[in-house]
């Protein structure tokens, strides 16, 4: 068994523990779609929307994987035992992409209630896919700030225009697929090419940022 | 270093002057236009801040691979100043917009991905400020360059995606007499570029000295 399955497991168990993170980010989503269904009727916005609560479900809920570990003081434990740094960030990015799928599952069901819009399969799998890339760059950038001031103020400042072209080919492709137009290879394409140079860079970098 | 200097204000000069006053106006939909020639600040901002955020990238990656305090001094210095030259460029950017397109802002891609070029190295800036150690900045830092670097490309691909209903950048000639008038502003806002990376990396060079040397710090 590959170590970082391990460590996923460890996160995991935590989480289901007292559901924090996932209750915050739930509440978080349920709160946004309410507030929106209400201020705003035009439907053609809501492949628009959905990213956008995506955006900030992620940026609230998933820094925690690294934040906590900081807090608690478990991180030196992690970087000492013998698992390689690449390691710890794959786990953490699987972990951070479970929270987020089940995030997204209920969004889906809350936009079905709320907007009465249904993306069908073809959105959930492609929302899926483009959710990848949002959970690499914010798990990663997450790493960088763990010895900075006000880390929760950073992220969304740094991570923001990084996940500007990924999120762009997001909402064009949720919006052709709400339309009933399945000619997305341009987004998917895109879609790859981003999520493949992310996560290169992020393997080559996380070693040297989070070694002391 | 003086002679280069003099000799960048002499073709500095000689640019503008050509620009301003030797050029006429060029023919834009059959009138005749004489707003173009912000084209020879524009463009060699755009540039130069091309150049500062490339030389950001080079010593990020050689601060990661080596180490040395100095690559991680002109990486961050540099990213300083490419950003002062993309302000430029989107605020030239912006007055030329109105003269051409008719509208300040018309998120055509160029204009976009200079946008979020400036957010990210804005960013990038705010990051450095936020880490008080000063080996974790230096690296943190210098993996966000290159996270920000490589994925502009992207970003004018997925403007392009989006926009693809938008009419492009119009189109005017430049006479081939003004091409070496661009290219002579082009290298000399490099070199001033140059000169100014050159003061800065001496400067915070001088301040870290001061702080170990004479504070103790």
């Amino acid at each position: 068994m590959p170590k970082f399955i391990t460590i996923v497991r460890k996160d995991i168990i935590q989480e289901f523990r007292d559901k924090q993170t996932l209750n915050t980010m739930f509440l978080f989503s349920f709160l946004t779609v309410v507030i929106f269904s209400y201020s705003l009727f035009e439907v053609s916005f809501v492949p628009h929307l959905l990213w956008i609560i995506i955006l900030f479900a992620s940026l609230l809920g998933l820094s925690r994987a690294f934040f906590k570990e900081k807090e608690v003081g478990t991180l030196e434990g992690l970087l000492i035992s013998p698992i390689s740094p690449t390691s710890i960030l794959i786990a953490k990015i699987i972990y951070n992409f479970i929270l987020i799928l089940i995030i997204e599952f209920s969004l889906f069901i809350l936009f079905l209630i709320f907007f009465e819009v249904n993306f069908g399969i073809y959105g959930f799998l492609f929302t899926l896919y483009a959710t990848l890339g949002f959970v690499v760059v914010i798990s990663v950038f997450s790493s960088f700030l763990l010895n900075s001031k006000a880390k929760s103020m950073m992220l969304p400042v740094i991570s923001m225009p990084i996940i500007f072209p990924l999120l762009l080919a997001s909402i064009s492709g949720l919006r052709k697929i709400m339309d009933g137009n399945l000619d997305i290879l341009s987004e998917i394409k895109l879609i790859t090419s981003y999520i493949g140079i992310v996560s290169v860079i992020s393997m080559l970098t996380f070693e040297y940022v989070i070694e002391d | 270093m003086l002679p280069l200097v003099i000799l960048v204000y002499l073709l500095v000069i000689y640019g503008m002057y050509n620009a301003l006053l030797v050029f006429g106006p060029i023919d834009f939909y059959g009138k005749p236009w004489d707003s173009y020639r912000i084209v020879f600040f524009h463009v060699p901002a755009a540039v130069t801040s091309y150049v500062a955020f490339t030389v950001t990238l080079i010593f990020s990656i050689g601060y990661l691979a080596k180490r040395k305090v100095t690559y991680d001094i002109i990486a961050s210095k540099s990213a300083k100043l490419g950003l002062i030259f993309a302000t430029l460029t989107l605020v030239s950017g912006i007055i030329f917009s109105k003269e051409g397109w008719g509208a300040y802002w018309n998120w055509d891609p160029r204009q976009t991905t200079m946008l979020i070029l400036w957010f990210v190295y804005a960013g990038y800036l705010v990051l450095r400020s936020a880490i008080e150690n000063e080996e974790q900045k230096a690296k943190v830092s210098a993996a966000y360059g290159i996270f920000g670097y490589v994925t502009i490309p992207l970003t004018y691909l997925s403007t392009k995606l989006w926009f693809s209903l938008h009419p492009t950048a119009s189109k005017f000639g430049l006479s081939p007499a003004m091409k070496p008038v661009l290219v002579i502003m082009i290298i000399s806002m490099i070199a001033l570029y140059a000169y100014m990376l050159r003061i800065e990396v001496k400067l915070e060079k001088l301040e870290r000295y001061i702080k170990v040397r004479v504070y103790g710090l």
